[in-house]
């Protein structure tokens, strides 16, 4: 525990510019934005941090009273031991400035999702969407097959980015006996662009590295049905890394920037989402990016969201548009979630009496019960 | 590349470009050329492996091909010298010369020529430069730390010797002490135990096994520091970074679970207007306008300067304290 000696009286306990918080109603996020981490805090904490911004150590044990004593060498201690911050001498304390919140991209489109349910009708419009995705600079494309796949088409789609400007792309692909985790490494090997394959459907759960921190394969016993399995908010798929939490405070970190081809070939914000803005047969991607209806929504960030502008996990969560607990509302929270900020507490969404309306408008009921492996965020995996 | 020739007969067809010079692999420079598309700028990246086909020198007016077109560095609105050299001489096709004395005395004139004729290509973009091959290629890092004595910039004590007996006296005046690369392309002290590029702490056993005479080396005392900077100078303006890699507060507060695989925090830093001001005539000294610095805060609450490296990752500052830095070069070179 923090104790006060001759070297720290003077000195100003400071964050790491890098580790952020967040209020919330009930309580605050610590956001470490570098080392992609995040750590719910007391609000208290928040009005401590000021304080210590503007008093040295020693004032601060003098300001909080003896009675208090106990509370701040917590404090001192948690945001020390965590690396969260650090001592600094009055000389330089200034010299640290925080960091700019702030988010850019050279990228007109920087995520794409492709879906698949039959390979035939996905072949028939793939090359001319990657083209076009490649004049957009799109960086990441996430392809979810909801089919088994052979290795030779899985190949098919590897090869069509090899030339373009697209750095990950990830593949969720169904089981089947055709896939072999050696084919798997091999195909991943001769196309360093994939970054992830996620099998779902499998009869196991496992992970294997087949480049260190750079990609990997995945098993996963979960079946991916259909579209409707997507846009779970959960405390897993919380992505704390500097760019998403940046991109929060602009704007919605699922659909911003993001173009999806549906397993019809219809241009959407997301596969899940009703809207269609054409199809990639007949319809420019750079044309569909300049109506301002499609756009729009990028800009719909979690400030804006009904009782997520009070979540302390706003900057860290992943949204989700497509399904909303008024699907009415464009401003209503996602349905699939399952925590109240004002409690604090997380339940079964499924199971809570006020979503059912919402549940069976979208007809999510028979699908319930199926979850979806965790989507590795392949958007802004800056490696 | 795009550039489409304006057809009006009453016009004068306008064209302009921003020439780059880099390395095929090098993701810094992909990344402003991400930025320079955005932007719809026209552009000209040359790499290691591009040859300059079809070479005209001919006094200022300087030509060669490249696509099927005719580049004129008249046209060039910029030149960013990222990395790399320039290929005017084809270095490539001495592999089939055999004789081994033979090849060596070619591929020493036609690097003498390479130079040359680099250096008259940069001369005639002197005025819209972003650095150039001629002075980020080659800092002479005794030439450095000389002038950082008249600008009054603090450095480690610094002591260059082929002596053993010097080196011992050096050391034992010091306590702790490195060495490193005098210069960037030579191993220090070769042959015997710290042949190595990167800077090397130095012991009194190391010392005792040399002998009594060796190559001539670079040697510092070792700066007990509070935290390194990394600064990114463009232009006119310092990006400044402070790495904790070696907090002494957090060992005298006693750390419990103190995590030896988290990266080093890096986060934004501010350098005195005083330090800048020196550094910034340091650099004009060696004729640059972007580079990246190596500063210490020592535990003696003082600035040592360390090293410039004209070509260095930038991106290490840029994404942790979200500078931007790509997109500032952009703009630099579209303005």
């Amino acid at each position: 525990m923090f104790s006060l000696n001759q070297d720290t009286n003077d000195k100003y306990l400071m964050l790491f510019a890098s580790c952020l918080i967040t209020k919330g109603h009930g309580r605050a996020l610590l956001t470490d934005s570098q080392r992609g981490k995040f750590d719910l805090i007391p609000n208290d904490m928040i009005n401590f941090m000021e304080n210590a911004k503007l008093y040295s150590i020693k004032t601060l044990f003098k300001i909080y009273g003896v009675e208090n004593k106990g509370i701040v060498e917590s404090y001192v201690s948690y945001i020390l031991e965590n690396e969260y911050g650090f001592l600094a001498n009055d000389k330089i304390r200034t010299n640290f400035p925080e960091i700019k919140i702030d988010w850019k991209n050279p990228s007109i489109i920087t995520n794409s999702i492709i879906d698949i349910k039959d390979f035939e009708v996905t072949k028939a419009i793939y090359e001319r969407t990657i083209s076009q995705l490649n004049e957009l600079q799109c960086e990441a494309v996430q392809i979810r097959s909801y089919i088994s796949l052979s290795i030779e088409q899985l190949e098919y789609l590897a090869n069509s980015v090899k030339l373009t400007c697209i750095e990950y792309l990830e593949i969720y692909v169904k089981d089947s006996d055709e896939l072999p985790l050696n084919a798997l490494i091999k195909l991943m090997h001769n196309h360093t662009k994939i970054s992830n394959i996620i099998v779902h459907a499998a009869d196991k759960n496992d992970e294997y590295d087949v480049i260190k921190s750079l990609s990997s394969i995945y098993h996963t016993t979960q079946v991916l049905t259909d579209e409707t399995c997507c846009g779970l908010v959960e405390k897993q798929y919380f992505n704390a890394v500097k760019s998403h939490y940046m991109e929060a405070h602009f704007h919605n970190t699922c659909l911003n920037r993001k173009v999806s081809i549906d397993a019809n070939g219809s241009i959407k914000n997301c596969p899940s989402m009703a809207t269609s803005f054409g199809n990639i047969k007949e319809t420019n991607l750079s044309e569909v990016i300049k109506n301002e209806e499609f756009t729009s929504i990028w800009n719909l960030k979690k400030d804006f969201v009904l009782v997520c502008q009070d979540c302390e996990f706003r900057y860290v969560c992943t949204d989700c548009r497509a399904y909303t607990e008024e699907p009415a509302n464009l401003y209503s929270k996602p349905l699939k979630c399952g925590y109240d900020p004002y409690t604090n507490e997380w339940s079964d969404w499924e199971e809570n009496p006020l979503k059912q309306k919402a549940i069976a408008h979208y007809e999510l009921s028979n699908i319930k019960r199926t979850k979806t492996p965790e989507t590795k965020n392949i958007t802004h995996a800056q490696k | 590349m795009k550039g489409e020739l304006c057809n009006s007969p009453f016009l004068k067809p306008f064209f302009s470009m921003i020439l780059i010079k880099s390395n095929g692999d090098d993701y810094s420079t992909t990344q402003v050329v991400k930025w320079l598309k955005h932007s719809n700028a026209d552009f000209l990246r040359l790499n290691d492996t591009t040859f300059l086909k079809d070479l005209k020198v001919i006094g200022n007016a300087i030509e060669f091909a490249h696509d099927g077109n005719t580049i004129s560095l008249g046209n060039v609105s910029k030149y960013w010298y990222r990395r790399g050299r320039w290929d005017t001489f084809s270095r490539r096709k001495l592999r089939n010369v055999n004789d081994k004395t033979f090849h060596g005395y070619l591929n020493y004139f036609s690097k003498e020529a390479e130079r040359d004729i680099t250096n008259t290509i940069e001369n005639s973009l002197a005025d819209r430069s972003l650095n150039q091959y001629q002075t980020s290629s080659n800092i002479n890092k005794l030439a450095v730390l000389e002038a950082c004595k008249t600008l009054n910039i603090t450095t480690p004590k610094t002591l260059i010797t082929n002596s053993k007996a010097v080196l011992k006296e050096f050391i034992i005046t010091h306590t702790e002490i490195i060495t490193k690369a005098v210069n960037n392309l030579d191993p220090n002290i070769k042959g015997d135990v710290f042949a190595d590029l990167m800077t090397k702490k130095i012991t009194l056993e190391n010392i005792d096994i040399l002998p009594d005479s060796f190559n001539v080396s670079l040697f510092q005392n070792l700066v007990a520091k509070e935290f390194e900077i990394r600064t990114f100078f463009l232009v006119d303006t310092f990006y400044s970074m402070a790495i904790f890699s070696q907090n002494d507060d957090k060992t005298k507060v006693d750390f419990r679970n103190y995590n030896m695989k988290s990266p080093n925090r890096c986060v934004p830093y501010q350098l005195p207007t005083s330090l800048e001001t020196k550094l910034r005539a340091l650099l004009e000294k060696f004729k640059l306008n972007s580079a990246s610095l190596d500063i210490i805060y020592t535990t003696e609450n003082e600035y040592s300067f360390l090293e410039i490296n004209p070509i260095g990752q930038y991106d290490m500052v840029s994404k942790p304290c979200n500078y931007f830095l790509d997109e500032k070069i952009a703009n630099y070179l579209t303005s």
